[in-house]
Parts: C-alpha cells; sequence; structure tokens
C-alpha cells in the first residue's frame, strides 16, 4: 500500500479540483487529529501564530462551529464574521470585505456565501488560502470530505460501496460535493428522490437515477438523507411537505428495506419527520452525530493542509493549480 | 543515497545491533526493577519495534505503548507525514509512571522533545528518561539519551536508518544515508 501523502492547493474550494490521493490525505490527517480528541490535553501547538477568519455570509451552526473549534484546537486565534454584523449590510464589496481581512493580518480565510464560485473568486485574488465552507448550491467539500471519511470508519475502502443519496439534489451542494468524492474513491452512487429535484444531467457524473424509493434501499451501504431546504424550494419543486414525506421521508418501514448494517447520514440540521423518523435518526444505523464529531477533526485536517508550507513548496512545482 | 551496512560500518553488524539491543535491555531491566509502576513507549515509528524488543526481553509485562510526535514538532508545518504514522497509544495510567521514550536513533534531541510534549498531554508521569538503540552523537538541544545501545560517529550530514527485524535479529540492518542539505 502506497504511504504517499499529497496536497498541492493552495485553497481548499471544491472537491472536483482534488485527486484522489489528496482526498486520502485529508482523511489521514483527519484520522491522526481524531487520536487527540480523547486525551486530558486536546489542544496541540500546530498552528500556533496563526489567525484563522471566518466569514459567514449565510446562517450555519455546525459548520461555523467544527471550524471554530477546529482552529482552537490547533492553537489558531480564530474570530467569526457574520453578514449582519459586517461593513457588507453597510454597502461594502465582498472584495473589499475580503481584501480588509487580509489586511489585518489573517492567514486564512474560511467563507461560506450564497454565491456559487464565490470562495474560488476569492482564492484567486487574495494570497491568503481560502477553504470554501459552502457556496450557493455549487459545492461544500469539506462536509463530503467529513462524509466519506465517516464512511470509511464504518466501512472500510469505499470502492464498490453504494451509496444512495436521497431527497433535494438539485438544490445541494453537500451532494455535488460527495458525488465528486465518493466518485473519485470508486463508490457507487445511486440518486433517488422527487424527479423535479433530481437533474436528469447528473447521469453524466456516473450516478444513476431511480425514483424507486424501495430499489434504492435495497442495496446500499450507505443511505445519505439531505435537508429539504425550504428557503430555497418555495412550494415550485413538490406539491407540499406531506407529499414528499409520503414518498420518499425514511420511516420504520422503509427502514427495514435496508441491509442491517447499511448506515444512515444526514448533513444536518434535520427536519425531523420530514427526511427521517426521529427514532431512526437516533438510532443504532443512525451515524449523524458522529459526521458532527467527524466535522471537527476533517476541519483541522484542512485548515492544517492548507496553511502548512509543504503546500507552498507543492505549489511551487504545480502553479497551474489552485 | 543509501549504503548497506556493511560498507560503511564494518563494525555494526546484525550482531553487534543485537548485542546493543541487549545492553539496553540489560540495563533498563535493572533501573526499572526496584520501580512501582514502569512503561516502555516506543516514538513513531522507529522507535516501536524496538520498544517491544526491549519490552519482550526484559519480561515481567512491562506495558508498551506509541507516541507519535508529529503536531508538536517544529518542522511539521514544512513536510506531509507518511499515510502509515502510527498514532498516539496509551493504554496505561501516564499519572504517577516512569516512562521509557524509546526511539532506535537518537540524534538532534528535537524528536525527544517533542515526545515530551505529547506524553505530556495525556498525563504527568513521575519520572521520564530516554533509550535509543544508536545515539549519532549530533545533538542540537539540552536534551541527551540516558541509556544508549551504541554510539556512532558521523560526517555532518549523514545520517542512519535502523532497520529492526523482530523474528530473526540476524536480519537487522543499520544503514547510512547523506540527508538532503
Amino acid at each position: 500500500m502506497s504511504t504517499t501523502t499529497t496536497w498541492r492547493h493552495k485553497d481548499l474550494t471544491s472537491i472536483e479540483r482534488l485527486t484522489r490521493e489528496e482526498i486520502e490525505t485529508v482523511h489521514h490527517y483527519a484520522a491522526q487529529f481524531k487520536q487527540s480528541l480523547g486525551r486530558t490535553q486536546k489542544k496541540l501547538p500546530t498552528l500556533r501564530g496563526k489567525t484563522v477568519i471566518n466569514l459567514f455570509i449565510e446562517p450555519s451552526t455546525r459548520t461555523r462551529v467544527a471550524f471554530e473549534i477546529a482552529a482552537k484546537r490547533l492553537s489558531a486565534d480564530v474570530t467569526t464574521i457574520e453578514e449582519a454584523a459586517s461593513s457588507l449590510v453597510k454597502g461594502e464589496s465582498l472584495r473589499d470585505t475580503a481584501e480588509v481581512i487580509q489586511a489585518l493580518n489573517a492567514d486564512l480565510i474560511v467563507m461560506r456565501h450564497r454565491s456559487p464560485g464565490s470562495a474560488d473568486y476569492l482564492g484567486k485574488i487574495l494570497n491568503i488560502p481560502v477553504i470554501n465552507a459552502g457556496d450557493g448550491a455549487h459545492e461544500h467539500p469539506t462536509q463530503a470530505l467529513l462524509d466519506t471519511f465517516t464512511m470509511k470508519e464504518r466501512l472500510g475502502d469505499l470502492a464498490g460501496r453504494k451509496v444512495t443519496i436521497l431527497g433535494d439534489i438539485l438544490f445541494s451542494r453537500v451532494a455535488r460535493s460527495n458525488i465528486w468524492a465518493l466518485k473519485k474513491l470508486g463508490a457507487h452512487i445511486t440518486l433517488c428522490g422527487p424527479a423535479t429535484l433530481i437533474p436528469e444531467s447528473f447521469r453524466s457524473l456516473g450516478c444513476e437515477i431511480t425514483h424507486n424509493l424501495r430499489a434504492a434501499l435495497a442495496d446500499a451501504d450507505v443511505v445519505m438523507l439531505l435537508r429539504i431546504q425550504h428557503e430555497r424550494q418555495a412550494s415550485t419543486h413538490f406539491p407540499s411537505l406531506g407529499e414528499y414525506k409520503a414518498l420518499y421521508s425514511l420511516n420504520e418501514e422503509r427502514a427495514s428495506w435496508l441491509k442491517p448494517d447499511a448506515i444512515i447520514m444526514h448533513p444536518g440540521p434535520v427536519n425531523r419527520g420530514v427526511e427521517i423518523d426521529s427514532a431512526l435518526a437516533d438510532s443504532k444505523q443512525s451515524v449523524i452525530l458522529e459526521q458532527v464529531t467527524n466535522g471537527i477533526v476533517t476541519r483541522m485536517a484542512a485548515l492544517f493542509l492548507c496553511l502548512t508550507k509543504a503546500n507552498e513548496l507543492n505549489n511551487a512545482q504545480a502553479p497551474a493549480q489552485s | 543515497m543509501v549504503y548497506h551496512s556493511a560498507m560503511h560500518f564494518p563494525q555494526v553488524d546484525s550482531k553487534s545491533l543485537d548485542a546493543a539491543l541487549e545492553k539496553l535491555a540489560r540495563e533498563l531491566k535493572s533501573y526499572l526493577e526496584p520501580k512501582p509502576r514502569a512503561a516502555l513507549v516506543g516514538i513513531a515509528n522507529g522507535g516501536i519495534t524496538l520498544a517491544q524488543l526491549l519490552a519482550a526481553r526484559i519480561g515481567g509485562d512491562l506495558p508498551v505503548g506509541v507516541v507519535n510526535s508529529s503536531f508538536h514538532r517544529d518542522d511539521v508545518t514544512l513536510k506531509l507525514l507518511p499515510s502509515n504514522f502510527a498514532l498516539t497509544d496509551l493504554d496505561f495510567e501516564i499519572d504517577g509512571a516512569t516512562i521509557v521514550l524509546v526511539d532506535d536513533v537518537f540524534a538532534t534531541g528535537r524528536t525527544v522533545r517533542a515526545a515530551l510534549n505529547e506524553l505530556f498531554d495525556y498525563g504527568r508521569p513521575e519520572e521520564v528518561c530516554v533509550a535509543a538503540l544508536v545515539d549519532i552523537n549530533q545533538k542540537k538541544l539540552p536534551l541527551h539519551p540516558d541509556f544508549v545501545g551504541l554510539s556512532l560517529e558521523l560526517e555532518p550530514g549523514q545520517k542512519v536508518k535502523v532497520r529492526l527485524n523482530p523474528d530473526e535479529p540476524a536480519a537487522h540492518i543499520i544503514e547510512l544515508e547523506h540527508s538532503p542539505a
């Protein structure tokens, strides 16, 4: 087995740009950092003296807090800026805000923004690394890294494993990033949900599409539920939440179609009773809370890799990559 | 460049390495005998096999652990870790114990400095000492090994790599390497 690790990017803005080896390098560091969670002194001195700014222009609990804890566990200083408390509400442009943050001596920016491509844009204009914490419906790379890390912890190698992603694919950056990551790791992906929420174009990414829930669940090793995004869908994509629930909600009966050792995932926040029955979300098959814990260590890995000087050395050899 | 031991260390063949290991085990055994609670902790990855071999020769169910000092190192951001790097594994009480940090090669002392920090993240040992199979006398910090199997004088820029074979002492190897500037 190869023991080579590699990271050749200034920024982490998408999974699409990462190689399989880079995804595995993040997982390797996440495993190293996970080991530190169980000890008396949880803080590592690794990023002492670095300053991380979280720029969150869209609401978030777990991603924002996980990035804050991740930075603090590595001894970086961290400050979070939310849109309502920033000069963006006074009309300052994103570019100006970001350049001010850079001028304030930040070493890295973590950004969530409603516009697809915004993290890439910042990465191009700033000298410091940018980590994408979700850009519109484009990508949420650290979510896919923590999801695949969680799957590997439970299932081992993902090559040949079957993952069913259920629900709103159309609006989901989590789905897009996971599809890229899972394909690179060799898993088979089936997308399932209302036809209006699953673009046919996803077949070109190598996904199977089905609207038959029973078939999608029967041979899955993993079922990944996605949040129904009330704030984006309005009422245009399915008639009602009740209708969605009747056809696609994961309830006790439908969960019995799953293999006994299949795992249930959800990136959160969970709409209990909509995507999944409350009891199932808390069942032994659910790894929803493990995903949250792994969100810390995966983000420690992402911060570390984007701030390591090995990355500068590698970038010097490969200037074409981001 | 990597040379086989026989070319550059005619005096250090597998037999001498094994004798060095035996010497370390003997000295540690007599040192640890009066201690109420002791453990050997191999520094990842080079010290892991050595700690196991020493524990087997010392006998008496001495606990063996691993410390990975990577994230306390002063050079952690300069290069990536290989993916087979072992995790810290200390499955015994650190508070109040005598801990022997074990490494195959003691060079500058930087590894031991980082390993001490990692160890103290897990508790407060009564006492810590350092055992190295080979001391190459390139000390850069005010730290030194307390127990040494054998001592070598190297040219500047030279390093050694030790490969211990747990099943076959005759297959132990020491290699000389020129580290890149």
